[in-house]
């Protein structure tokens, strides 16, 4: 018995200094990529800035100053002000609330969507599998933008819409591709020894089947949210996006388009700050798939 | 006999994040016209490396030649400009791999994909080119080439893609052929053809074959001389007959031991214990001592060249005439 | 001794399994690959069958069929004085501990995503077979020091070892439920030499300790050869020969299984032989031939062989072969 107790010591400590997860170790290739952790970095301020946005804003973004309309930039208002006279820089800073959250949210719901349906579909298959990927069909048969613009058409603008239309527009991709990663780790034989131990269908699908598509979802999410942004962004510059006054990258872009001759940075600075952010996304994005794919290990 | 190739002191490297894996090491042979050299090797020995570098196929990065030389004819094929070397590849040495496959060009058609070959390399117009494509797919035993070459690779098996990679690889008639692997993916009554079509082929073409296999039974039907390769570096190096007779190095006793045979009963397998040392990692001196039965002291401090043994080339030190005498004392001591 | 002692520990009989490839429509029959098309055969407890035949002549389908890891087509399969075949899916899932699986691919066969220990401890965890998290944990380490697998590896990953230590691990887990029968599916095919080696002697080993009896599965007929106790050769989803393996490999008597053996390479250049060259691949297993379904390669074939289809038949001691053309 002393013995075995001296083995399980033995077992925990080696253990404890060479446990290196699959997870870890994607970590560390992550860290080595430099161009992903500098976008990390710009989205953490980015989220810094969206969290904070009431302290470190120099102007309330609704304060109306009819005395200093479409400034041109200043030591005063770094980016100028709008035709309402409000400090564009504040509102940039409190649009990324807008951007942020929509990709977030409508991210949460799609992938929430997707994972279930296809997961359903890749493991049962047959008719189940049929509808859903049916569904699927049917739903990428919209170009993404008309299918958003029809459902804002139908909810009316504003924020929850717009996650509602963005989610639903997004689970055809996750739903697609957890099936066809479902498919695949259906025929893995460690599936089929789990089966052969006596595991149930449950049992496969949660210790198997969903931590093995894990990263998959992660990448997803991640690539996902500059998309949503970019929807977001574009709904708001149809007019179909947010309600006025709340500030939002795209109805600032919108607006500032009447005026782009004569204040071309009113709508210039708004398109910076999505181009920075769908970028960070977008760069970010790869460096994780390429840390997390386990097709470029060893 | 006229050496058709001469590798000298071959140096092969990888640069990984893991530090510098020398996946071929200082590793010399030469093979005359019409003669089979087999190399033989476990995964990461470095037999596939050998090859594509001779070919100049090596990845790069992070794989890099770093030293040596491979006289073809006399002529430095490490030297030579790259589209030079483009000619040599499929008109001089051609090459054949394990998975016939991946190796074929799954939107074509067999006869387009050889017929192709065929134009590159000899300057010959369409007609001719599927002409001597229908008469190489005869060669290679494809019954009905007429019918087979308008067929795409994946309506053929296995062992047909093969034959058709070796027709592709024969018709511009190579003075080299490597074949990598070429049966490992095969049957063993298709690999039995396809070996027999290796042999018959080299004899009606005078062809110089390297045959990098992992399965002795194959070296041991088809070669004439055998490298036995080890963590990149070439531990013996023998005429076939007398490798399989008698094996010098540990390292080829304790494979020869290994392997169950159909025409041995019953006796114990001995595994050679461990297993093959990260290539990140390798231990000083000899890089087998760690699991070699007959190591001592010496061999883990001081890593041996290869030295001629009783007409052959072997890298241990129970044979070199400077140890031995250690080696016999130190043996004598324990 | 009574009859139950007497019985061999696993019996099949009429094994088949087709897969539906084409449904037929208008009339037309459903095309089926007849990938096990009716094989017979028992193992003893503690015995090795051995299965050897090329790609495609059903071995593995076969192996899995048994298990109902696939479902058969028809055929029983009587394991331990049980119809496997006819256990309901609850009784199945509890009946499955005694008779387990080791796969080829060693890369394939763990989870990434689990440690070696949670790998090795999966199936005692399906079948509840620890009360305490301690008990499972001394198993584990059991079935650790049994496989030759340092203790230190439980809390890690599969990725981080070769591919012999991975078979270990595969070995391991097939142990944990203390089987009577592990179907082991090409478990050295993927491995080194040297190292093959290694994993053969270990599955011995186990043998003379525990035993298990094997099923073993493989294209190499040398590794067939040294670790069983009988052979059954496969050729298009039948059993064309099956007889002790001295008896198989000193007088085979089907034309197929001779052909096998006399196109292994042997390591020995000075090994004189003569090689029976068989001409052509192996038909579909869709478009099956007539009669004998060897007849389309054998050097030997008569007008019968492509007509008749001949039964497996009593050619020695324990030594059946399905063969016109052998004599009982």
């Amino acid at each position: 018995m002393q013995t075995k107790q001296q083995k399980l010591d033995a077992a925990s400590r080696a253990a404890g200094k060479k446990s290196r997860s699959y997870y870890v170790d994607a970590m560390m290739r992550l860290r080595k990529n430099r161009s992903a952790m500098v976008c990390l970095a710009i989205i953490v301020i980015f989220i810094f800035i969206a969290l904070a946005a009431d302290w470190i804003a120099p102007y309330d973004p609704y304060e109306i100053d009819l005395k200093n309309i479409l400034a041109k930039p200043s030591a005063e208002h770094w980016m100028g002000t709008d035709e309402q006279g409000r400090d564009i820089f504040s509102r940039i800073l409190f649009g990324t609330r807008i951007s942020l959250a929509v990709g977030l949210v409508s991210q949460v719901i799609s992938t929430a969507l997707g994972v279930v349906l296809g997961s359903i579909a890749g493991y049962y298959g047959g008719k189940i599998d049929m509808l859903i990927s049916r569904m699927m069909e049917i739903f990428s048969a919209f170009p993404d933008l008309l299918f958003a613009i029809g459902i804002m058409f139908v909810l009316g603008p504003g924020i929850i819409n717009i996650f509602i239309a963005l989610g639903i527009l997004g689970w055809v991709g996750t739903a697609r591709l957890v099936r066809s990663q479902v498919l695949q780790i259906k025929e893995m034989e460690y599936v089929a020894a789990a089966k052969s131990s006596g595991a149930t269908s449950f049992w496969l699908i949660t210790r198997h089947m969903i931590p093995n598509c894990v990263s998959t979802i992660i990448i997803l999410i991640t690539m996902g949210i500059p998309g949503a942004i970019m929807s977001e962004a574009s709904l708001s510059f149809l007019g179909l996006g947010v309600h006025p006054p709340t500030a939002s990258w795209g109805s600032m872009i919108n607006t500032g388009r009447i005026y782009i001759l004569s204040d071309p940075t009113y709508s210039v600075f708004p398109g910076i700050a999505i181009i920075i952010l769908v970028l960070a996304f977008n760069i970010f994005g790869d460096g994780l798939r390429d840390a997390l794919d386990p097709r470029l290990k060893d | 006999m006229e050496k058709l190739i001469e590798v000298k002191n071959l140096k092969t490297y990888f640069y990984t994040e893991d530090g510098v894996v020398k996946a071929v090491d200082d590793v010399s042979f030469s093979i005359e016209k019409g003669k089979t050299l087999g190399i033989v090797g476990e995964s990461g020995s470095g037999k596939s490396i050998t090859s594509l570098s001779i070919m100049r196929l090596v990845q790069s990065p992070p794989g890099k030649i770093v030293g040596g030389e491979v006289l073809f004819h006399g002529r430095d094929l490490l030297k030579i400009p790259l589209n030079e070397m483009r000619e040599v590849r499929g008109n001089d040495i051609a090459m054949i791999f394990q998975e016939p496959m991946t190796s074929l060009n799954p939107v074509f058609t067999v006869g387009r994909q050889i017929a192709e070959a065929v134009m590159i390399h000899q300057n010959c117009d369409k007609k001719k080119a599927w002409e001597k494509a229908v008469q190489m797919l005869s060669l290679v035993g494809i019954p009905n080439p007429e019918k087979r070459i308008k067929e795409y690779p994946h309506q053929l098996s296995g062992g047909m893609r093969q034959r058709v990679m070796i027709a592709m690889a024969l018709s511009c008639s190579p003075e080299l052929l490597i074949c990598d692997e070429p049966t490992t993916a095969l049957d063993v009554t298709i690999q039995a053809q396809i070996l027999d079509l290796i042999n018959e082929l080299k004899e009606r073409t005078g062809a110089a074959v390297i045959m990098i296999t992992h399965a002795l039974g194959v070296i041991a039907e088809v070669a004439d001389d055998v490298i036995v390769m080890y963590c990149g570096r070439i531990v013996e190096h023998a005429d076939v007959h007398s490798l399989f007779k008698e094996p010098l190095h540990p390292y080829t006793q304790g494979l020869l031991r290994s392997i169950p045979r159909l025409d041995q009963n019953d006796e114990k397998l001995s595994s050679i214990p461990g297993m093959v040392p990260k290539m990140t990692q390798m231990p000083d001196g000899c890089p087998f001592h760690p699991r070699c039965h007959c190591a001592l002291d010496i061999c883990r401090q001081v890593s041996p060249e290869a030295f001629p043994v009783r007409g052959r080339m072997v890298r241990c030190l129970k044979y070199h005439p400077e140890y031995e005498q250690q080696w016999k004392e130190e043996a004598a001591g324990e | 001794m009574s009859n139950a002692q007497n019985a061999p520990l696993l019996e099949v009989q009429g094994l088949k399994k087709w897969f539906l490839v084409k449904k037929g429509h208008f009339g037309r029959p459903d095309r089926y690959v007849k990938a096990v098309n009716g094989v017979d055969f028992t193992v003893g407890a503690g015995e090795t069958l051995g299965v050897v035949g090329e790609s495609g002549c059903g071995k593995s389908t076969m192996g899995r069929s048994v298990m109902r890891l696939i479902e058969p087509t028809a055929g029983t399969v009587r394991f331990d004085g049980v119809d496997f075949t006819a256990l309901s899916p609850q009784e199945l899932r509890k009946r499955r501990a005694d008779m387990q699986i080791i796969f080829q691919d060693p890369f394939a066969s763990l989870d990434p995503r689990m440690t070696v220990g949670d790998i090795i401890g999966e199936p005692m965890d399906i079948q509840k077979l620890h009360a305490s998290r301690a008990e499972r944990e001394e198993h584990i380490l059991d079935l650790c020091q049994l496989v030759g697998l340092d203790h230190d590896y439980l809390k890690r990953y599969a990725h981080e070892f070769s591919g012999g230590q991975r078979q270990r691990i595969g070995i391991a887990r097939a142990l944990a439920l203390s089987p009577k029968l592990i179907v082991c599916d090409e478990p050295v095919s993927a491995l080194d030499v040297s190292i093959q080696a290694q994993v053969i002697n270990l599955m011995e080993e186990i043998q003379q300790k525990r035993g298990v009896a094997y099923i073993f599965i493989s294209h190499d007929l040398s590794v067939v050869k040294y670790i069983s106790d009988k052979v059954a050769v496969m050729y298009l989803g039948k059993i064309v020969e099956i007889a002790p393996k001295n008896r198989l490999y000193d007088v085979a008597a089907h034309p197929y299984t001779q052909a096998l053996m006399s196109a292994i390479p042997i390591a020995d250049p000075d090994h004189g032989r003569r090689r029976i060259r068989l001409e052509g691949d192996l038909p579909s297993p869709m478009n099956l031939p007539t009669g004998c379904c060897f007849h389309t390669r054998c050097p030997y074939a008569t007008e019968r062989c492509a007509q008749e289809e001949p039964e497996l038949k009593l050619v020695g001691e324990n030594h059946y072969c399905a063969c016109h053309l052998t004599v009982g």
